[in-house]
């Protein structure tokens, strides 16, 4: 039986060791020299079972402003070319991090989602798809919302304000600021198993989400956009 | 953002001042600082040049490019995360923007063009714009030039590209998706 064919894997992650919680930690501990970390609404975050962290992307740093005050594992959606570095690579496994190919429907990446979170775990995926470049909430991407629909799984609402001050992504290097992270009340939105279902609920399952994270900012929602 | 750059249309000098302000100083010697989308709202959408006598809408720039050449699986201990994609070697080059497609010149090898019409998927980065083919994605990592004028001309000749086909283009990530404009009957 070949070592490494993925059809004959168990599947088992590594358990959390010492470089997850130093990453884990990292933030709440070295960020206070800088400036402020605030969070609001931690009392909303799960601590058992799944559930979908939804927020919006301001930073690269985002997620270890938002991690932080989840005690737990979090895996994270990531997008694959950050994968291309073998360094970075393994930094981000570490930290529970996956990968999610782009220019294509992924489905591997949906299934690895859906399979986290049917074990337990909760998943953290940012609904804008990447990171804003004025610092302003950007159209949801509609494949985040086809995941919430076909999940079924509590969705906890995340905003993160005050990172796009640290590091914006037309900048090379981060600077001091405050940062604020509210986690909202979890919702549920139906299961749906049927595209056809799940395509005619996105828009109001959209709205739903930006909304919750559009409150938690204090700015007006978005909505489903045309390109 | 290097630590001060220049507007190539007015001289105005700029940098990054606290948080995500930017400061500028005209060549005059007058200096506003304010934040990073409130500049973007003065200076309105990206106007999308018109080409030139030979083709050219925007370019040369120097470019570092990469394409993917296949993908492997990626592991943490035994579990199977998904799939990561391989690279070529990155070339160096010049590349410019036409109504057509793009041309890369690179420092060692053939002259490429890559029409419009194999563009599957746009999606920009920080420093690159990464274009969709249909069988590999391509990086380009601009060493001076500005990834969202190079997203909005791209996005602009692909929207220009499918609409003279009859198509409105949706969405340009993760990859193109269009739908038939409505023709009127007369």
């Amino acid at each position: 039986m070949p070592r490494r064919d993925i059809r004959y894997l168990n599947g088992h992650l590594p358990q959390p060791g010492r470089y997850f919680w130093f990453m884990h930690r990292l933030a709440r501990r070295v960020w206070p020299w800088f400036g402020s970390l605030a969070v609001e609404g931690k009392q909303h975050v799960p601590l058992t079972g799944p559930f979908l962290l939804i927020s919006n992307h301001q930073s690269v740093l985002d997620p270890f402003f938002i991690e932080t005050f989840i005690d737990r594992p979090v895996h994270q959606m990531a997008k694959s070319t950050q994968f291309a570095s073998p360094l970075f690579a393994r930094a981000m496994r570490g930290c529970y991090a996956y990968p999610v190919r782009r220019f294509q429907v992924d489905p591997t990446a949906v299934r690895y989602t859906l399979r986290r979170l049917a074990e337990g775990d909760p998943v953290h995926i940012y609904i804008e798809g990447e990171r804003t470049w004025d610092g302003t909430l950007q159209p949801p991407r509609p494949g985040t919302v086809r995941i919430a629909l076909k999940a079924g799984v509590p969705i906890v609402p995340c905003a993160i304000d005050g990172s796009y001050d640290v590091w914006p992504r037309w900048d090379r290097a981060a600077r001091a600021a405050d940062v604020r992270v509210a986690f909202g009340k979890p919702f549920l939105l139906p299961q749906l198993h049927h595209r056809t279902d799940r395509e005619r609920a996105l828009p109001h399952a959209a709205d739903r989400i930006m909304g919750a994270i559009a409150a938690l900012l204090g700015v007006p929602p978005t909505r489903l956009a045309d390109d | 953002m290097k630590r001060t750059e220049r507007c190539l249309e007015c001289g105005a000098a700029f940098r990054r001042g606290l948080k995500a302000t930017i400061i500028t100083r005209t060549t005059d010697g007058r200096e506003e600082t304010r934040p990073a989308a409130a500049w973007l709202e003065q200076l309105g959408p990206v106007r999308v040049p018109e080409p030139g006598p030979d083709g050219r809408m925007v370019g040369p720039e120097r470019v570092r490019v990469r394409s993917t050449v296949g993908q492997k699986p990626f592991y943490y201990g035994r579990a199977f995360l998904g799939w990561i994609e391989t690279y070529t070697p990155t070339r160096t080059g010049t590349m410019d923007v036409r109504a057509d497609g793009l041309l890369f010149l690179p420092d060692r090898g053939p002259v490429e063009h890559w029409p419009i019409a194999s563009i599957t998927g746009l999606q920009p980065a920080s420093a690159t714009v990464q274009l969709g083919f249909r069988d590999h994605m391509t990086s380009i990592r601009f060493l001076e030039g500005s990834v969202r004028l190079w997203t909005r001309v791209l996005s602009a000749v692909l929207h220009e590209h499918w609409g003279r086909q009859g198509y409105h283009v949706l969405e340009l990530q993760p990859h193109i998706r269009t739908c038939r404009v409505a023709t009127s009957a007369t």
